[in-house]
């Protein structure tokens, strides 16, 4: 939803809620106050006909005491003298008074005189019937007791209505006996009310309480009136608001029902009122609204989509060096200078990015050149690598070549040295013999280093290749011993075997680690004096064995011990003569482990014995020989 | 009983008299070939009881004499011991495969030589 749709929205909504609340408050309030006023308004004016209603019967009886009052009157109910009729009871009298009827009752409620005069011809007319009936004995309007005493108010004959009053006839002076009673009477007609209307300037209606005629209106206000609340005003429709009053008559019953009629002008100039007040307020809102868009318009929303579409310019041809401008000193202003501080923002960091990228590229290079340049290192340390593999073929072929050309000469020695010893070719005196077994002790000793030589060799280009198996130590211990037994039985010495015959098997190729036995036992009795310890020992700890050949022979000292492993290294002469080493035993039996990937080593006290120790790697659980 | 015929393959002249001292004085007859043609002519003309023939010959090697021999009927029963200079396993399969009965690895051991040549021949008969 766009702004200018909310804004119209939020006004539209904000103004028909207003007017909606200021209807029904003007309703509710306004307009009831109009209607109270109304009300009090029309009760006043139906009052005032009542009132006026009452001045004519105050009129009726004080012209009925003024007359009542009066000797000749009082002496005329005695005698009936005409110059008093003649003189005093002509039609004129009654028109001037505006009387309908007069009667006088002497005081044995008997009619001396009566007389009815219709006022609109001025004549004589009959007495109108019934009336007479309200004349007999005990009748309030013929019967006073007191001097001053006096009835009034409407009475109610068979065919009309009446005002009438009644005085007690007595002397000028006041004083009884009272002789009868004047009654004066004026009839409540049509001529009546419109006096009554042109008396009050309003529009007066009247029926009797028991008229058929009268018309819905009065029976329903009729039933909400009672002598004791005889006013009420009702509505008649928009335009007209109706007064009710119940008038009593004389005997105190509901006589006359009286309605004014009114035009509903101030309810109506009320409901004007608020109509004008909700219309000028829907114009002010309307025009508001108008006024808020307009100005929303040209201050907001153009400026915001001008400002839009230079953002969005930007955007599209993703120029940050571009700048927003925005006329103006308000919240949008500073909105385009903040966007104008990010773009710098942008095209600063755009720029340090890019200087960034560049230098990277440049490093990218740099590391590209790197790289090249070490796969070229590589591939020459490849090259070398393969040309070293070559030199290291070469040269095993050409020891094992050697070994052989060498073995050839050397079997034919050995072989005639012993035939010559065994005096095969004839008898050799015992000064040959010594020379022979020299020969032959040499030859051995050169055979011994030849096969050594090409054994280290094989190991060391890997063209040796491991039989691994799952032996078992104890019978490969034994087996060794009894390849040395003969020649350390000879020197006395002790040789201790502590294998478990339950040690778990070792995966090793037998034939090597046998070599290995017999290198590391071969230099234990060789550098042990007479009669001293040997022991081979062997241990399982955690995947491996670790088996040890212990000596009490002289011992190694400490600076010879690291080069103890390097070929062609010999620390001290054997005790024996004749059974110096190659110098390569230690090299192998190192080389020999390592293949197997177990550790060789030594530890030794110079001049108390050495310990030569390596470790086997142990075959798994449950696993059988596989010799 | 005749004395045994004992044919000897050997192109070192060093090695065949070292041999054949070995052998002398045994009762054995000894006759020698020097290469693997030799050997394969003596044998067929003499009928050698035991052959010992060195591996490693000029012309055809003792593998290819050995399997040759053993093609021609009356000699395919004959003994033959390969001796060697290799010392590796590989190497003595192939010539059991070959035809050969047993092996024996240079050095030879004059002293134990004789008997293994006894031995041969006794399990022979």
């Amino acid at each position: 939803m766009t702004i200018r749709k909310k804004t119209l929205l939020i006004i539209g909504v904000t103004f028909v809620g207003l007017v909606v609340i200021l209807y029904f408050v003007s309703q509710n309030i306004l307009l009831s106050s109009f209607g109270r006023l109304e009300e009090k308004n029309t009760r006043q004016n139906i009052e005032r006909v009542v009132s006026a209603l009452e001045a004519n019967i105050a009129f009726i009886d004080a012209t009925a005491d003024d007359w009542a009052t009066w000797d000749d009157t009082y002496a005329f109910i005695e005698d009936k003298n005409t110059d008093y009729l003649n003189s005093n009871l002509t039609d004129g009298t009654f028109v001037n008074l505006r009387l309908n009827f007069m009667v006088y009752v002497n005081s044995a409620h008997q009619a001396v005189f009566a007389k009815a005069v219709d006022l609109g011809s001025e004549k004589e007319m009959a007495f109108p019937a019934g009336l007479l009936g309200h004349l007999t004995t005990n009748e309030p309007l013929c019967c006073h007791e007191k001097t001053d005493g006096s009835v009034s108010g409407i009475i109610l004959l068979p065919d009309r209505a009446a005002l009438v009053a009644s005085r007690p006839i007595i002397t000028s002076e006041g004083k009884g006996p009272i002789r009868g009673a004047l009654i004066m009477g004026r009839f409540l007609d049509a001529a009546e009310i419109e006096r009554l209307a042109e008396t009050t300037l309003l529009s007066v209606v009247a029926f009797r309480v028991a008229d058929k005629r009268m018309p819905a209106d009065f029976r329903s206000a009729l039933s909400g009136l009672s002598l004791e609340e005889p006013v009420g005003v009702r509505v008649l429709d928009g335009m007209t608001v109706a007064g009710y009053s119940l008038v009593p008559d004389i005997y105190g019953k509901p006589g006359f029902v009286f309605r004014v009629d009114m035009p509903r002008d101030i309810y109506q100039h009320g409901q004007t009122s608020i109509t004008y007040i909700i219309l000028s307020i829907v114009l002010v809102g309307l025009v508001l609204g108008l006024g808020v868009t307009l100005l929303l318009e040209n201050q907001v929303l153009s400026r915001l989509a001008r400002l839009s579409r230079q953002v969005g310019a930007i955007g599209t041809r993703s120029d940050l060096s571009a700048r927003v401008t925005l006329p103006g000193k308000d919240e949008l202003t500073k909105l385009a200078e903040t966007i104008n501080v990010m773009m710098e923002a942008l095209e600063l960091s755009s720029r340090e990015l890019k200087d960034k990228n560049e230098r990277l590229d440049a490093q990218n290079e740099e590391l590209q050149a790197q790289s090249e340049e070490l796969m070229a290192q590589q591939h020459e340390l490849m090259e070398k690598t393969r040309e070293l593999e070559e030199m290291s073929k070469a040269k095993s072929e050409f020891l094992a070549h050697m070994s052989h050309e060498l073995r050839t000469p050397l079997n034919v020695i050995i072989g005639f040295s012993e035939l010559m010893l065994d005096q095969v070719p004839g008898q050799v005196n015992d000064e040959q013999k010594q020379c022979l077994n020299d020969i032959l002790a040499s030859s051995k000793h050169l055979l011994g280093l030849i096969n050594d030589i090409l054994d280290l060799s094989k190991i060391e280009s890997g063209t040796m290749e491991l039989k691994i198996r799952n032996i078992s130590l104890p019978n490969l211990v034994k087996a060794v011993k009894s390849i040395m037994m003969p020649i350390i039985a000879p020197r006395n010495q002790d040789l201790e075997i502590i294998v478990d015959e339950a040690l778990p098997l070792v995966k090793a190729d037998k034939g090597k680690i046998r070599q290995v036995f017999i290198n590391l036992l071969g230099n234990a009795t060789k550098f042990t004096p007479d009669g001293g310890k040997l022991k081979v020992e062997a241990v399982p700890e955690s995947g491996w064995c670790r088996i040890s050949v212990t000596d009490t022979g002289i011992g190694i000292k400490a600076e010879n011990q690291t080069r103890l492993f390097e070929p062609f290294f010999q620390a001290d002469k054997p005790l024996v003569k004749g059974v110096g080493g190659t110098g390569l035993g230690l090299a192998i039996a190192k080389q020999i482990i390592e293949r197997h990937g177990g550790k060789i080593w030594v530890e030794s006290e110079y001049g108390k014995g050495s310990k030569f120790s390596f470790t086997l790697p142990l075959a798994a659980p449950g696993e059988a020989a596989s010799e | 009983m005749s004395a045994e015929k004992i044919l000897i393959v050997e192109d070192n002249p060093l090695n065949m008299r070292l041999m054949q001292m070995t052998l002398r004085g045994k009762g054995y007859t000894l006759i020698e070939a020097s290469n693997g043609e030799e050997a394969l002519d003596k044998a067929v003309k003499e009928k050698p009881d035991l052959i010992i023939m060195d591996m490693q010959l000029p012309t055809i090697s003792g593998i290819e004499a050995t399997q040759r021999l053993r093609k021609i009927p009356e000699l395919s029963r004959i003994p033959v011991i390969a001796v060697t200079a290799y010392a590796m396993k590989g190497n003595q399969e192939k010539f059991i495969e070959a035809g050969c009965n047993a092996y024996l690895s240079k050095p030879i051991n004059t002293r134990e030589l004789p008997g293994f040549i006894e031995n041969m021949l006794k399990q022979r008969k």
